[in-house]
């Protein structure tokens, strides 16, 4: 594996962060209480998704070797899932950014619903396009249904994260139940990361995996002491909830790279 | 357009590097590269009775480059159609769309994309096209020093050599249909058996 | 595609990454007054511009094995590309004569950045390496005020030009020097070879004759083939040789190798790789001689009407009483029967192994038992070059098609003349054997015939200035590194060191005065095959000098001006070319091919080379088998020797056995030594280097860093993982280097691949990885040769400090 993966550790953990926080933002938006999102929250969230998005394009680009030529890389659409995904990625953080502008300045509820299906849309294209990317026959230790399952479950926990200190800075409060899934979440990540550091050997990756299982572990201790109001719901120990998630979920991500194995050769 | 096709007779092959050698010089490619690469397979124990040994160790070598394949992964991964099938049917790498992503390589089972830092691109054996299309072989194979390696249309080859194209620990060639037939070394199936692996893997 | 060209990126181009595209596109430096920011212009520049010229011409003749034909391409007076042999038809009568990777990579070695550019001065210590650069003009002086004051105060023979094959055309390397010498008085001479220094003095005692060996076509009439600790797919040994062997499988032949290590002969070339313990192969033939006279597998016409010394009826006369060959084997004098299990326990070799391959060679005829010569550069490498050819004999595949007299084996028929530079008579008579430089050196006075002293009875002087052409024998090569630094160190011993050579190599730091010697693609030359081959070469010169090197040859011709010897030297005015029309014409048309071309003519139809194809192969000593009393050979029985008189006449049974014997080296695993250095180290001739040339050739060592080989078994021991570095050491020495931990030897050995640059570190730790910081300066009894591969060492795992 080249050295420069992590670049496309940051793009994914944050994409797939970014998309996490969309959807999730939909999904609890609309069956819920509008009137309990605050503008601020609706605004905020979206500038948060878009921040994140961007982040993620940025670390994209540099792992590119020339990335003069980006603008090639939509002429494959019909064979190649890069190529996908770089087109769900854009329209994805299209949708973002007109979604955003349309909650803060135009407000058009008619548009809010489309830019949120497109949202949803976009975010699970790309999800999707992004586990067809690492399914590659010719790395069988990739070739799992864990890389999809370990894609979706980044997408949960770090948009679950985000959206849970938008919740407590501009929203209605923290749901218990929220709370509950996210920590299921967390496990979830832990145990599928489990099978995956059993194919890969090394003390590297051995020190990944203590690293990840730590913050991991801290990322539940937030939860449960939050949980039982030990800590306040609060915008500071939820930021560092988010930070602890997004750094378990790396780590899982730099041991996903580093089990890059060719087939035989 | 017909495919082409190296043979590759690992029963003779000797691991010198000529064929690597020959590559490099030809095609001016840095040492971050290996178009051609050179695996050796190992395996096997030794055992000690009374002073001597028995049960003996193996090994062969398997020189590889683009196998040219008639399904070709990296052409399906590449984002730009930078990788793609030239008009002399061999798939090559249109720099100028290259954007250096490196999928083409994790796609490919041979890992014959490889990125070179100088040129900013994939960089892919391609068959010595000019020297193909003047009816030469490829530089490796006319640097062979024991005619271990061959080339041509894949029907030449196939007359000639057969159409194996399975050998330890070479990935599963069904779903890649590669340019490639082999004569497997004696020790093959003993390497498959024992599931020997490449040795030296990081300095290929 | 692949002609990318990027633009440059000037200055950011960081020093390595320089050096490599310099090395690799022909680029650079060497262009004068081109700045290093200009590589990556030139890059692109030649790929873009400048017309095209291919010239065909031989691989830059090193010590290597092989002799190659190479397709220069050269655009404004840079080589671009090194392509190989291509003509037309590739048969086994006239085979491609395809270059190896070091002649494939020969651009990195030719645009070295670190390549000698100017004379260079001492300024620091002797071995410091420290100079400053002088004018040729000044250099000149140096060399003709040193050679003048040390043949006034000491004679001719305290000069010395060492053995050194670093540059190896008929015109190239260390002739002309030698030329020069002999014109002004002489110098102290040398014989034989670090090569083959064993079997080079003791095929003789056998066969009378070095040229034991068919013409290589014939082993596709062999239908068994041993490779006795011969490599041929990594040390070539003749170019071809190799794909003779494929092709004589291809034919049917069975091939064996026998070798401590699963060479990449064993590999590629044999059906069967028997390891067997270095220094013990005598053992194992011994072993299966007696197997094959215990089960009457013998040739008995053959031995009665060709050989001497097999049995107590054919002992030479006042020997009649002594042991003879079958005595030895079958034990009757010492009542050590040399059985397979007596040889197993010796070897390492399974008894029965023993015994099959011994009724394999006797049995499927014509075989070729073929002898490597990395066994017998072992403290009794005598020995083991006399039981093979026993072997040889008592089997009667001698003189036969498909069969191999073994010993040396130069080629019968027209063998390969390796020099044919005319050097002239050297005044001074008297000649050491090569190896023994650094004892005349220090006592070179009180060497005399028990030295191998030839030519006079006692030298006259201690060697007092040495002037070594294109040789890394000074320190890199010679045996006992920390022993040679300290002799040639002292400026009272030798009182004048000149190098003469392409880089500033572990050798050169020892020089007072440095000449920057060009490559053989600056100059012209010859080549004619190494050992084998009917072939010649023409190497024209293809590129200019860079610099201000000069070719081995100018460099003298200068001098003889200065020693107002110019007109004798040059034989009136010849340069570099006139010589090469001179030895292609005046010599090989004269001699060995008087039907080969016209040196214009070759020179004009650009071919590079002239061939003789090889339809019916010539076998060695037929005539002598077919009637040995009209075609006697030279021995004094004229016979095949088993039981050598003037072996028995130097009475040292011990170490000089009149038969060939099993001797228990110096130093071996069956000694108390080996309770402190437990394993074998030995240091195979490798792939990416030709001794020492190509250690500093990026593209070559890239392909094959240096390492130490050791079983798994021997670094579990010792907890040494693949890829750590490791320290191997003795009494002698030590040395650091990366370890390559392989089931590919025999437990108990490691191997060290030899002509490693030596780099000491302060407490003189060698982190180069040269085996000769470990080898003994102690020479082999009869040939007085260097036993570089019988060594004893411990390994551990490195820890800094």
């Amino acid at each position: 594996m080249e050295k420069d993966y992590i670049s496309l550790v940051l793009f994914t953990v944050l994409s797939q962060t970014a998309v996490g926080s969309l959807i999730l933002r939909e999904i609890l938006l609309y069956p819920a209480n509008n009137f309990q999102h605050s503008r601020e929250f609706r605004v905020f969230s979206l500038l948060f998704t878009g921040i994140i998005i961007a982040f993620a394009i940025g670390a994209a680009f540099l792992h590119l070797g020339k990335q003069s030529a980006s603008v090639h890389t939509l002429r494959n659409l019909r064979n190649s899932w890069l190529s996908r995904e770089i087109l769900f990625t854009i329209a994805f953080s299209l949708t973002v950014l007109l979604y955003w502008f349309n909650e803060k300045f135009l407000n058009l509820n008619a548009l809010n619903f489309l830019l949120s299906l497109t949202g949803i849309i976009t975010g699970a294209g790309l999800l999707v396009s992004m586990s067809a990317i690492y399914m590659l026959p010719a790395v069988p230790s990739w070739n799992s249904p864990l890389t999809p399952v370990s894609f979706f479950v980044t997408a949960a926990a770090g948009g679950m994260s985000v959206l849970a200190i938008l919740y407590a800075g501009y929203g209605p409060g923290l749901n218990r139940i929220f709370l509950v899934i996210l920590s299921l979440t967390i496990l979830l990540s832990l145990v599928s990361s489990g099978f995956m550091v059993s194919s890969a050997k090394g003390t590297v990756i051995l020190t990944l995996f203590t690293i990840r299982i730590a913050t991991g572990l801290t990322a539940l201790l937030l939860i449960y002491l939050i949980y039982f109001k030990i800590i306040p719901n609060k915008i500071p120990p939820l930021t560092v909830l988010l930070i602890t998630v997004l750094l378990t979920e790396m780590a899982g991500r730099v041991i996903f790279f580093l089990n890059y194995h060719k087939s035989g050769l | 357009m017909p495919q082409y096709a190296f043979h590759i007779d690992t029963s003779a092959c000797s691991g010198c590097k000529a064929c690597q050698a020959a590559c490099r010089d030809k095609n001016n490619v840095g040492f971050d590269v290996k178009w051609r690469r050179v695996y050796e397979i190992e395996g096997g124990n030794w055992e000690q009775k009374d002073g001597v040994f028995t049960s003996l160790p193996f090994s062969y070598f398997i020189s590889l480059s683009c196998n040219n394949c008639g399904n070709p992964v990296c052409v399906k991964a590449c984002p730009t159609t930078a990788m793609h099938i030239g008009r002399n049917g061999i798939t090559v790498i249109d720099s100028k769309l290259c954007i250096g992503c490196k999928y083409c390589e994790w796609a490919c089972p041979y890992s014959a994309p490889q990125y070179d830092p100088t040129r900013k691109s994939m960089t892919k054996c391609d068959l010595c096209e000019d020297y193909v299309i003047t009816g030469k072989k490829p530089a490796c194979v006319d640097a062979c020093p024991v005619r271990a390696l061959d080339f041509g249309t894949y029907s030449e080859m196939s007359e000639k050599y057969g159409t194996e194209n399975e050998l330890h620990p070479l990935p599963d060639p069904v779903s890649y249909d590669p340019g490639m037939i082999i004569k497997p070394h004696r020790d093959a199936a003993r390497a498959k058996n024992e599931n020997a692996v490449v040795a030296d893997k990081k300095e290929i | 595609m692949n002609a990318v060209t990027e633009k440059t990126r000037g200055n950011s181009f960081s020093r390595r990454l320089f050096v490599k595209l310099s090395a690799l596109t022909g680029a650079l430096l060497l262009r004068k007054g081109k700045k290093s920011d200009d590589t990556a212009s030139v890059l692109s520049g030649y790929l873009a511009s400048g017309e095209e010229k291919i010239i065909r011409t031989g691989c830059p003749a090193h010590n290597c094995g092989g002799r190659c034909l190479l397709k220069v391409h050269v655009r404004d007076g840079i080589i671009t590309r090194i392509e190989t042999d291509d003509r037309p038809g590739d048969d086994v009568s006239d085979p491609r004569l395809r270059a190896c990777i070091r002649g494939r990579s020969y651009r990195a070695r030719q645009y070295h950045p670190d390549r000698l550019k100017y004379p260079l001065k001492r300024t620091g210590k002797r071995g410091e390496g420290k100079f400053e650069r002088i004018s040729w003009d000044e250099a000149y002086d140096i060399m003709h005020r040193e050679i003048s004051r040390v043949v006034r105060q000491y004679g001719n023979s305290a000069l010395f030009i060492p053995y050194g094959t670093g540059s190896y055309t008929n015109l190239n390397g260390r002739w002309p020097a030698v030329r020069l010498l002999n014109l002004l008085g002489g110098s102290l001479g040398y014989y034989n070879s670090y090569s083959w220094a064993c079997t080079n003095i003791a095929t003789p005692y056998v066969y009378g004759t070095l040229n034991t060996g068919n013409q290589r076509q014939d082993w596709l009439n062999s239908r068994y083939i041993i490779l006795w600790g011969w490599n041929p797919a990594e040390m070539i040994d003749g170019t071809n040789s190799a794909w003779f062997i494929k092709k004589a499988r291809e034919k049917g032949a069975r091939t064996v190798c026998i070798d401590p290590r699963m060479s990449m002969s064993a590999v590629a070339l044999a059906d069967e790789w028997i390891p067997i313990r270095p220094g013990t192969d005598a053992a194992m033939m011994s072993a299966m001689a007696w197997v094959i006279i215990s089960e009457k597998l013998t040739d008995d016409d053959f031995i009665r009407r060709c050989c001497s010394g097999y049995d107590s009826t054919q002992m030479p006369k006042g020997c009649e009483n002594e042991e003879s060959y079958k005595d030895y084997i079958l034990g009757t004098r010492d009542g050590i029967p040399k059985t397979p299990q007596w040889a197993e326990k010796i070897t390492a070799v399974p008894a029965a192994t023993i015994t099959r391959i011994a009724r394999e060679y006797a049995t499927l005829k014509p075989a070729v038992l073929y002898q490597g010569y990395g066994m017998q550069r072992r403290a009794y490498g005598e020995q083991v070059v006399r039981a093979g050819a026993a072997l040889s004999a008592i089997t009667g595949n001698i003189g036969i098609p498909g069969g191999w007299a073994s010993g040396l084996a130069s080629q019968a028929g027209g063998e390969p003349f390796w020099t044919t530079f005319p050097m002239g008579d050297n005044p001074v008579k008297a000649r050491i054997p090569v190896f023994l430089w650094t004892e005349a050196i220090i006592r070179g006075k009180e060497m005399g015939a028990a030295e191998g002293v030839r030519g006079a009875d006692r030298l006259d002087n201690n060697i007092k200035l040495i002037w070594s052409v294109a040789s890394n024998i000074l320190v890199n090569q010679h045996s006992n590194i920390n022993r040679t630094i300290k002799i040639i160190g002292d400026e009272k011993l030798v009182e004048f060191i000149a190098v003469q050579d392409n880089f500033l190599t572990p050798s050169a730091k020892y020089a007072d005065l440095v000449l920057p010697a060009c490559t053989q693609f600056e100059t012209w030359g010859v080549e004619d095959g190494w050992k084998y081959g009917e072939e010649v070469f023409l190497t024209p010169q293809i590129v200019d000098p860079p610099y201000e090197t000069k070719s081995d040859y100018r460099i003298c011709a200068d001098l003889a001006k200065r020693f107002g010897v110019w007109d004798e030297f040059t034989a009136g005015g010849k340069d570099e070319k006139a010589w090469a029309e001179w030895i292609i014409n005046e010599y090989y048309r004269k001699t060995r091919f008087p039907e080969m071309p016209k040196f214009k003519e070759l020179l004009e139809s650009n071919a590079g080379v002239y061939v003789r194809p090889v339809s019916e192969p010539v076998v060695a000593l037929a005539a002598f088998r077919k009637d040995p009393g009209k075609h006697p050979l030279s021995t004094p029985t004229g016979k095949i020797e088993l039981f050598s008189k003037p072996l028995f006449d130097m009475k040292q049974p011990g170490e000089i056995p009149a038969v060939p014997k099993y001797i228990t080296e110096w130093e071996s695993p069956f000694g108390s030594e080996a309770e402190k250095y437990p394993l074998q180290a030995i240091g195979h001739h490798y792939m990416p280097r030709v001794h020492s040339t190509h250690d500093n050739n990026e593209m070559t060592m890239n392909a094959f860093p240096q390492k130490v080989y050791i079983n798994e078994t021997d670094a579990g021991k010792r907890n040494i993982r693949n890829g750590d570095m490791v320290r191997v050491w003795n009494d002698r020495g030590a040395l650091v280097a990366k370890c390559k931990v392989t089931s590919k030897i025999l437990p108990g050995v490691i191997d060290i691949p030899q002509g490693a640059w030596y780099n000491p570190g302060e407490d003189g730790t060698d982190f180069g990885g040269n085996i000769n910081i470990l080898t003994t300066e102690r020479w082999t009894p009869l040939a007085k040769g260097n036993p570089q591969h019988t060594i004893m060492v411990q390994v551990e795992k490195y820890r800094k400090g």
